[in-house]
């Protein structure tokens, strides 16, 4: 599924958080980039039709989200992870899978119980799958809400960080479990923990202050800091790593820019643009 | 409150990635002018792939739809070519994978890679045989191999860019296409003796 | 130094000038065996060159625009709508599925309540008296069975749910009608019990005339309090329509008499059952879906 976006903007009590956001994307892993505050969750909100769009373009499999009717076929085709999903914790996991499978319109119970099986299997839930929601770990709910974004076989899966929160175990088992879910589907995944978005997008888009000030290759956001990166000694010896413009100090050595020391560069750049 | 400067990281001035930036926001003229510069590419790595010209043209129509559709997905890791042949080829090989068992006989997987035969047996047997000859062996070559002689050879492009483009390993290619060099080797010896 | 490795060949063999380094050359100079390579792999790419067919590709015009026209045109080809018996298993699975989702004390209380209230009745020595403790007493059950079955308004789990096909108003009117069928199927149940050991179905009627229409009025009060505002709304105006249906059935004559006098005549039509209650209760409940259903309903922030 494609998705396009184009001069979306959004305001929230009189506070416009999205000012022009452009991206594009097809089939495969989709990175959302930006710190806290930037507009991902909004943009998220726009695309999985739970704010509606108000100003700008937004189109995914050539569905038009300004319209109802859009957002509601769109319905059809997407699975969605909220950042804060609550799930029922009264619930197994069998038992609200079941429970999202009718809600996603599987009116054959065999079928819903087929499905949730699968998806228990390949989110590895099999031995938590019984038992009540509200005594699983946070790693473990959160797996739990990914499967219900899987269900249903959705073309675009839409997830709001989902690895924030966890430890690093559970970090490192969600990140293969999303690597992959690329193939036919499109993913977008918003997340501000760069290493994750180095790992599983091949393209990312960066927001700040609610405009996308970055689209493209994740490796390329590197580049944004290609010649500005040197190492120093620091007051006290220690070797520091420090994103210079205009003339280097005297003994700094070039370094190779990593994904991070683009992103802080432009960060930098954002912060340092007059306003217009 | 505008970056026009940050708006988009394309790196560099190369006319295709403009074009095919373009392409990914719905521009059919960008579109055009990549197909003007490489439509014969792409269907001269399509006719060696695939048996008939009609096919390949067929595949030709849904690679370049594909472009299309899929332009914003460019990652800039290979040339804009590259880029294209590789979804022509991912095309074409569904394509086939679909066509069934006669393709599939016809593409010769089986078969184990014949030894080594060194070097000089192997220019000398090249430098023998004829145009027709070494065509047919290339024809029997298996599909992944035939492509990766295809590459290197007409298209002329580095490995790593044909790594990229085929989705594989750089040192799966320089295997493929030493194997390749040598089964072709030990067919057109076959052929020569007998 | 090594034999040339296969980029080195191939760029040896190629067509452009050079391509390899001094070292690389030097080597190539010196060596038969890469040099009979290098020239194997120039012979293979000389033949496949000349090969290729003079014919070029097709005009864009001719092959691609077409297509991408068609492609442009047409629109995503929209799911097909459910069938009649889909939408039937849908509904009738998402009912069941909502007796799990209210909270839990609910239907163990609603329970104790029309036993209590199925013994008072069965006891009582007259219809009359029956009445007067069923009515308020199953109408309080009622109503509290819909305030139970209102999720509050802010319910994070609201924003999941609005990306479902089946929309939030779906559930939770499905999870109404679950709760007030139940409880009024209890309540007739439990009328007609008391009305048979008494009497006969004319006593049993009026049993259930006690409670029908404040009950019906007293949920689809709570049921709106709720979703407009919160659930302490909802349980304040569920509470006061209690408060006047049992007003309005009159246990006390006089003091009805002395407190309400004139408002008598406008509750007692309206807190009582007919054409008034259920008209007005019906119209309560569609503004509450409306509310549910509407989109842009506040979200918790972040």
């Amino acid at each position: 599924m494609h998705v396009a976006i184009s001069g979306l903007a959004h305001s929230f009590r009189r506070r416009r958080v999205l000012d022009g956001v452009d991206a594009e994307f097809g089939p495969g892993v989709f990175g959302l980039l930006g710190p806290n505050g930037a507009g991902k969750t909004t943009l998220i909100r726009l695309l999985a039709g739970v704010l509606r769009v108000r100003t700008g373009r937004v189109s995914a499999g050539g569905l038009d989200l300004r319209t109802r009717a859009g957002r509601r076929a769109l319905r059809r085709v997407l699975g969605y992870l909220p950042q804060h999903a609550a799930l029922y914790p009264d619930l197994t996991p069998r038992d609200f899978l079941g429970y999202a499978g009718l809600l996603k319109g599987m009116d054959d119970p065999r079928e819903r119980r087929r499905r949730a099986g699968e998806l228990l299997d390949r989110l590895d839930l099999v031995f938590e799958a019984d038992r009540r929601i509200g005594t699983l770990s946070a790693g473990t709910r959160r797996r739990v809400g990914i499967a219900q974004a899987l269900l249903g076989d959705p073309a675009l899966v839409l997830l709001d960080e989902p690895t924030a929160g966890l430890d690093v175990e559970e970090r490192i088992r969600l990140r293969a479990l999303l690597a992959g879910l690329g193939a036919e589907r499109t993913v977008l995944l918003s997340t501000h923990l760069l290493d994750d978005a180095a790992a599983l997008c091949p393209e990312v888009a960066v927001l700040a202050g609610g405009r996308t000030v970055y689209t493209g290759a994740a490796a390329g956001l590197a580049e944004v800091a290609a010649d500005r990166v040197f190492l120093l000694s620091g007051p006290d010896g220690a070797p520091g790593r420090r994103i210079v413009t205009g003339t280097p100090p005297p003994g700094a050595r070039p370094a190779a820019p990593t994904l991070e020391d683009g992103y802080a560069a432009l960060m930098a750049d954002v912060r340092a643009e007059p306003p217009a | 409150m505008n970056l026009p400067r940050l708006a988009r990281y394309v790196p560099g001035v190369d006319p295709d990635r403009r074009a095919l930036a373009a392409v990914a926001q719905g521009d059919e003229r960008a579109l055009r002018e990549l197909y003007d510069r490489h439509a014969g590419a792409v269907l001269r790595l399509l006719r060696r792939l695939t048996s008939d010209a009609g096919t390949a043209e067929e595949i030709m129509q849904e690679s370049w739809l594909a472009v299309w559709r899929s332009a914003g997905t460019f990652r800039g890791a290979s040339s804009v070519r590259g880029w294209i042949l590789g979804v022509a080829r991912r095309q074409a090989h569904n394509r086939l994978r679909r066509a069934g068992p006669a393709t599939v006989a016809l593409d010769g997987e089986e078969g184990p890679d014949p030894a080594d035969a060194g070097a000089d047996v192997e220019a000398e047997v090249l430098a023998a045989a004829g145009h027709r000859e070494i065509l047919a062996a290339i024809g029997a070559l298996p599909r992944r191999h035939r492509e990766v002689v295809h590459l290197a050879l007409v298209e002329e492009l580095p490995y790593p860019e044909i790594a990229e483009v085929l989705g594989i390993p750089v040192g799966t290619v320089k295997s493929r296409m030493s194997k390749a060099r040598a089964r072709l080797a030990g067919a057109l010896r076959r052929g020569l003796v007998s | 130094m090594t034999h040339l490795d296969e980029e080195q060949i191939r760029l040896a063999g190629g067509r452009g000038p050079g391509g390899l380094d001094g070292a690389a050359r030097g080597h190539l100079d010196g060596c038969p065996e890469c040099a009979a390579r290098v020239a194997g792999t120039a012979r293979l790419g000389a033949v496949l060159r000349a090969a290729e067919p003079e014919a070029g590709p097709p005009s864009f015009d001719a092959l691609i625009a077409p297509a991408l026209a068609a492609e442009r045109s047409a629109p995503a080809a929209p799911a097909p709508a459910p069938s009649a018996r889909a939408s039937l298993r849908l509904v009738a699975g998402l009912v069941l599925r909502q007796a799990r989702l209210v909270p839990r004390m609910l239907w163990p209380l609603s329970a104790v309540g029309f036993a209590v209230l199925l013994a008072a009745a069965l006891k009582a020595p007259s219809p009359g008296l029956g009445a007067l403790f069923l009515g308020p007493g199953a109408t309080l059950v009622v109503t509290v069975g819909a305030l139970a079955a209102c999720e509050p308004r802010r319910d994070p789990r609201m924003e999941l749910m609005r990306t479902m096909r089946v929309p939030p108003v779906a559930v939770w009117l499905s999870r109404l009608a679950l709760v007030l069928g139940a409880d009024l199927a209890a309540a007739g149940a439990v009328s007609l019990a008391a009305g048979l050991v008494h009497g006969g179905p004319r006593e049993a009627a009026v049993l259930v005339a006690s409670w029908l229409g404040p009950a019906l009025l007293g949920s689809a009060l709570a049921a709106f309090g709720s979703v407009w505002r919160s659930p302490l709304v909802g349980a304040v105006l569920g509470t006061s329509s209690w408060l006047l249906s049992t007003l309005a059935a009159g246990p006390v004559p006089a003091g009805r008499g002395m407190l309400l006098g004139p408002l008598a005549d406008t509750i007692g039509p309206v807190w009582s059952t007919g054409p008034v209650s259920l008209l007005l209760a019906a119209a309560l409940l569609a503004w509450a879906a409306r509310l549910v259903a509407r989109e842009g309903r506040a979200l918790p922030e972040g």
